[in-house]
């Protein structure tokens, strides 16, 4: 009995001691790592710049700044980072989860974004901002479309009684206010029924794991613009390339929901070719064409339209077109704006978020014939930007 | 002891091999998953063909577009276009004249000094436009522009640009590209012009200036009007050698940016009060006469906007020019153009 109990006991002490060594060295190794580990400065999975060894100072010490700046620094830093989030995203899956950083992901590997309506003011401020702007030009033809989400169109791929709000309900009452103003040369362009209907006959819309629409999805939604615009689109013939046949997007690194189903990105050229040139207004370049390959090989693929978003775009055409567009936009627009060349000699394409200038002078001043907002939901409900730019200040001098 | 010492270390190492063995397998099915995000090549290189397109040809299929489509509202800019094809030869003859007139304009050099400057407006237009056979409606429409705003000039009664006369601007220059010293930075400061539409380097001479005409060339513009001011007397110690930097400038301008159209307006003098302290930049008249003749030389329209100049229009430096007179200049150039 004893010699049993002795050796159950040296047993348990083997384990005990084996534990708490492996323990310490566990330390030790973790600490080992983290100095020769190589810091990093932006992590292209999750799209940001990560934190660096914060300075000390006595100012920093005593407000608590610098331990704040140390816990980020080693969060960052952790050796081996992105394995350790692929991790948790392998024990967020077995455990189930289907919703991280607002975003839902659906059995059919989609990541969708939600839609809230937390200020239904803001919106209602840019819409009212737009039409006051469009007041002012009644010769100029004005188009206003607002590209619905997936979390609209592909509704039934979100995980059963996901608590988002939906976008249709809110889009319906915004058209109605819109129309309710009685612009008579206004068009409110509403391309959900076209772009349901694409997704009923199993083509993509919407990239997996982008909240960007697909190069098809952008083709749809230009095509309801031209029928508005009166623009001959079926005639115009196009060739599509593929550019990038694993994109994975932003979606994917704002949840940490890895999705192995790649998506591809495609360019429709116009066909036959036409000239194209691109002026970088406040880059002060000029470059042909739309397109990026820079960009393209980047981190952020979707980025090889004009390598991203920027303030001001002056786009001439050999098109024998004598419209003038001006677009305003968010990134959605990128896609689309190649399918509007063919029909426009100039189109100025004007990113609220970074446009600095007199957004009036310049309406007037480029001989502009038409105007197109352009925008999906999520962005047009959420971003203060286009009324701010709308409103204007005074004139410069 | 020792030997139960050395088991339980190497169950420890095991563990631990085992944690990283783990560890490495986890790595693997991550960069499986995970990385690997490569674009088609074939792709890129479509991408690449679309970007390096010849740019010039481009624009020139554009621009020649527009101007067919809307020929009667743009009139002809007669001198710049003749001499822009031959480029590379005048400049060999150009460099030559100038310096043939070497000996004529340096006695100038030391007899000329102060009066001028109030005196140029009187000779200066009949040059200005260089237009040889002389549009002579034209020519009474800049007249009868001069005569206005000296007027107003002088009565000090130059008002701001209103919103319709922006816009104009605005729409005039859209394809231009102002270039030069603070003498053109004031023009983007002063809010005239976007700054998107203006290169300049502060306190630079025109050789200082060539590191930026690749800026100017990126955007391709359809003119650039170049604007420098007193730098280039301190700068270059006779006439001729400015005369020469400009011939370079414009020649790299038009060898970077094919079929550009060149406008340079006037160096304008200093104020009286520096002009009498200064012996380098009171020689200012006689740069800005080599530089008109120059311009004529090379095909650049010379835009005289000595007329412009009033005392009291110069900031407190006696350099640089106040709102005023880029009100008129502007206004001035407006006429020219359109």
């Amino acid at each position: 009995m004893t010699d049993r109990e002795a050796r159950e006991r040296a047993r348990k002490l083997r384990f005990f001691r084996l534990l708490g060594i492996v323990f310490v060295m566990m330390i030790f190794l973790l600490a080992f790592l983290r100095l020769v580990w190589p810091r990093k400065a932006y992590s292209a999975q999750e799209r940001r710049t990560l934190a660096q060894l914060p300075a000390m100072t006595t100012e920093n010490l005593r407000n608590g700044a610098f331990s704040d700046a140390m816990e980020e620094y080693l969060a960052d830093q952790f050796p081996a980072r992105n394995v350790w989030v692929y991790l948790d995203e392998l024990r967020g899956r077995i455990m189930g989860e289907k919703y991280s950083q607002g975003v839902y992901r659906s059995g059919s590997s989609y990541l969708i974004e939600e839609f809230k309506r937390t200020d239904d003011n803001r919106a209602a401020k840019t819409t009212k901002a737009v039409l006051d702007y469009l007041r002012e030009y009644p010769d100029i033809q004005s188009y206003i479309m607002l590209v619905p989400n997936s979390s609209w169109i592909m509704n039934d791929k979100l995980p059963t009684g996901a608590p988002i709000d939906s976008q249709e309900e809110w889009y319906t009452m915004w058209a109605q206010d819109v129309k309710n103003a009685g612009l008579s040369n206004l068009t409110v362009v509403s391309p959900a029924a076209a772009l349901s209907a694409e997704v009923e006959q199993g083509k993509q819309i919407y990239y997996r794991t982008d909240h960007h629409w697909t190069t098809f999805g952008a083709y749809v939604g230009a095509r309801e613009l031209a029928q508005a615009m009166d623009l001959p689109f079926e005639e115009q013939n196009w060739k599509q390339v593929v550019v990038h046949d694993r994109f994975q997007g932003t979606l994917m690194s704002k949840s940490g929901f890895y999705s192995r189903t790649a998506d591809t990105v495609e360019l429709y050229l116009p066909d036959p070719d036409i000239g194209i040139v691109t002026t970088y207004k406040e880059q002060q370049k000029t470059l042909s064409g739309l397109y990026s390959s820079e960009g393209l090989t980047g981190d952020d693929p979707y980025e090889v339209f004009f390598g991203g978003n920027y303030p001001w775009l002056a786009i001439s055409t050999t098109s024998k077109s004598n419209r003038k567009l001006l677009i305003f936009k968010d990134s959605y627009a990128n896609a689309m704006i190649g399918f509007l060349c063919p029909f426009f000699s100039e189109i100025h394409v004007v990113d609220p978020r970074y446009y600095t200038g007199d957004i009036r002078t310049l309406t007037a001043s480029a001989g502009i014939t038409d105007i197109c907002f352009l925008y999906n939901i999520n962005t047009y409900y959420e971003d203060g930007s286009l009324s701010l730019i709308l409103e204007g200040g005074e004139a410069d001098e | 002891m020792n030997n139960h010492y050395k088991k339980l270390m190497r169950k420890a190492l095991h563990l631990i091999l085992g944690a990283i063995g783990f560890f490495l397998f986890v790595s693997l099915l991550y960069i499986f998953a995970v990385s690997g995000k490569k674009p088609v090549q074939a792709g890129v290189d479509i991408v690449k063909n679309i970007e390096s397109q010849n740019l010039p040809a481009l624009l020139q299929a554009i621009r020649q577009k527009e101007t067919s489509e809307v020929d009667v509202t743009l009139p002809v800019e007669p001198t710049p276009q003749a001499p822009t094809v031959s480029v590379p030869e005048p400049t060999e003859e150009i460099t030559t004249p100038a310096e043939t007139q070497e000996p004529v304009t340096i006695p100038g050099d030391e007899v000329v000094p102060t009066d001028p400057v109030t005196e140029t407006p009187t000779e200066t237009p009949t040059e200005l436009i260089s237009t040889e056979p002389p549009l002579t409606v034209r020519q009474i429409r800049i007249n009868d522009f001069k005569d206005e705003w000296n007027e107003k000039l002088d009565a000090n009664d130059v008002r701001n640009l209103t919103a319709e006369e922006q816009q104009q601007i605005h729409a005039l220059f859209m394809n231009t590209i102002f270039f030069g010293d603070s003498m053109t930075q004031a023009i983007g400061d002063y809010g005239f012009i976007d700054m998107s539409q203006v290169v300049y380097k502060r306190s630079a001479s025109l050789d200082a200036l060539k590191e930026k005409i690749p800026e100017v060339a990126a955007v391709f513009p359809e003119r650039v009007i170049i604007f420098v001011g007193l730098n280039n007397c301190n700068y270059y110690k006779t006439p001729e050698e400015f005369a020469d930097a400009f011939t370079v400038t414009v020649q790299t301008l038009r060898e970077q940016i094919p079929g550009v159209s060149l406008y340079v307006s006037s160096l304008l003098p200093p104020s009286d009060v520096l002009g009498s302290t200064r012996a380098d930049l009171v020689r200012a008249p006689m740069y800005d006469a080599l530089l008109n003749h120059t311009a004529n030389l090379l095909g650049v329209t010379y835009i005289d906007s000595n007329w412009i100049v009033r005392q009291a229009n110069y900031l407190k430096d006696g350099i640089h020019m106040n709102r005023t007179f880029y009100r008129v200049w502007f206004r001035y150039l407006q006429l020219l153009m359109s």
